[in-house]
């Protein structure tokens, strides 16, 4: 059964058709993020972009893969979370598509979609594990228990971890994206240069922030020359990046050991961080726990998993009618 | 306009003055956040959520732009960080948000530029130390002809 995916929850304007939940057929994004000029963090608001990007991105995926009626059997489009005039693009095309061409529609929620990312990346994946769900606008943590059925396990008291690496990055006066620089610069610096503090939760608590951390590099550089930034640039992004990993993994692990769970499946934007795939199989290995990250251009926003997630909401019986409506807040679960 | 300062010396603390402040607001009023990254602005809005529900649990809506509070009156939690400009406003429907009977709470309110409301509070945080803070809250009133 092949999907079209479309996905316009944020920055990026995506469209995809995916076969059977799994095997990518057409895949296409178009970033705003990409494009920005600014060397700062301003990706433009984003629902007018959509607005003027949805077509041309809908034409250049069928130039991969010819998108017809009879070429596809169902389209899925994320309905949130999101912002409400982004998401609204993606859900309106959808509808036109699908009552046009006779297709049935059915709605995903964006989150859910990077859970489904790590099917793409290894088609044999099965419930019961455990998701991280780590991007610039929410880190959660998820019990998948069998697709579409998932359990909370925690989440962001505060900040996204992906907004404390891009307002550490303002603060470095390094570019956007701010975690991938961050990431780069990292990779010569010293982890144990500075002890930035971590945040405690009780044992059983698997809860993440983020914000008391951002605070403390903000309240360590104030007092710090220009040349000490310089010259320890590297450092500073090694040991901060270091803490947000610890307070990533620990919890995920915990998590996974006290749920008898060996499988720990990361998702978003900030599991292309490559300190944090290494450090969290290097940690995972050492409890028998096995971690799946997706393909570095599944981490980011796409329109694969969403296919992949409506064709596993499809084959439980599941539709959405006309009538369906964008939810900027949408919950997981 | 009116002026008070405090200094802080924790979050608790820092959650204690939003309290008191939160105490003051009414339906269509607006509170503009002026402070660096860092300086407490998410915290101090966390407190003006417990004086109205504490059960609402107030994340930073840097990337979601506004956050909407189920509260009575209900809240309107914006992040200006991520907006390019003052025009970007527009596209986030924030006037029609100021007029919608709801308390209006504005983060990065420097990006307001001549969108800035006349009237409602200012709250200042400065970071003086590791856990210190100097907050100044302000007033100003709508006296323009017809208001």
């Amino acid at each position: 059964m092949k999907i079209l995916g479309i996905e316009t929850s944020c920055d990026e304007t995506a469209v995809a058709v995916v076969e059977d939940g799994k095997v990518v057929l057409a895949d296409f994004v178009y970033s705003q993020v990409e494009h920005s000029e600014f060397g700062g963090i301003v990706p433009e608001i984003a629902s007018r972009q959509q607005l003027r990007k949805i077509t041309p991105v809908f034409e250049t995926c069928k130039k991969a893969y010819d998108i017809s009626p009879s070429s596809i059997d169902a389209i899925a489009v994320t309905r949130g979370p999101g912002l409400i005039g982004s998401l609204m693009v993606g859900l309106n095309f959808a509808k036109a598509l699908s009552f046009g061409w006779n297709l049935p529609l059915i709605g995903v929620n964006h989150l859910e979609g990077h859970i489904f990312a790590n099917l793409l990346a290894d088609n044999s994946l099965k419930p019961p594990f455990i998701t991280l769900i780590v991007s610039g606008g929410h880190t959660l943590l998820v019990r998948v228990e069998d697709w579409c059925q998932y359990t909370i396990l925690g989440s962001t008291r505060d900040d996204a971890a992906g907004e404390a690496f891009d307002k550490v990055a303002k603060l470095l006066g390094l570019g956007y994206p701010g975690g991938y620089m961050i990431d780069q610069l990292a990779k010569v610096g010293d982890r144990e240069f500075h002890r930035f503090p971590r945040s405690h939760f009780k044992k059983g608590e698997y809860q993440f922030s983020f914000s008391g951390l951002k605070t403390s590099v903000a309240v360590y550089l104030r007092d710090k020359s220009d040349d000490f930034r310089s010259q320890y640039l590297n450092d500073i992004c090694a040991s901060f990046q270091e803490r947000v990993i610890d307070m990533l993994v620990t919890p995920s692990l915990n998590a996974a050991l006290d749920h008898g769970i060996d499988l720990v499946a990361v998702g978003g934007g900030v599991a292309a961080n490559s300190r944090l795939r290494e450090a969290f199989v290097e940690r995972a290995a050492q409890k028998g726990i096995r971690v799946l990250f997706p393909a570095f251009k599944y981490c980011t926003d796409n329109a694969a998993m969403i296919a992949s997630a409506g064709y596993f909401r499809l084959a439980r019986g599941e539709q959405s009618d006309h009538s369906l409506v964008a939810v900027p807040y949408l919950p997981l679960a | 306009m009116s002026q008070q300062s405090y200094v802080t010396n924790s979050e608790a603390e820092t959650t204690a003055v939003a309290r008191e402040l939160a105490a003051q607001l009414q339906s269509g009023d607006v509170v503009l956040f002026y402070g660096s990254l860092g300086a407490g602005k998410t915290a101090f809005i966390r407190g003006v959520l417990e004086y109205f529900d504490p059960r609402v649990e107030v994340t930073s809506p840097t990337y979601t732009l506004v956050n909407v509070y189920p509260t009575k009156p209900q809240i309107f939690h914006f992040d200006l960080y991520r907006l390019r400009d003052e025009n970007d406003l527009l596209d986030l429907g924030f006037d029609e948000y100021l007029d919608s009977g709801g308390i209006v709470l504005v983060e990065w309110a420097e990006k307001c530029g001549r969108f800035r409301p006349a009237a409602g509070y200012t709250v200042i945080l400065e970071i003086e130390g590791e856990t210190t803070r100097t907050i100044t809250i302000g007033r100003v009133d709508d006296d323009s002809p017809g208001a």
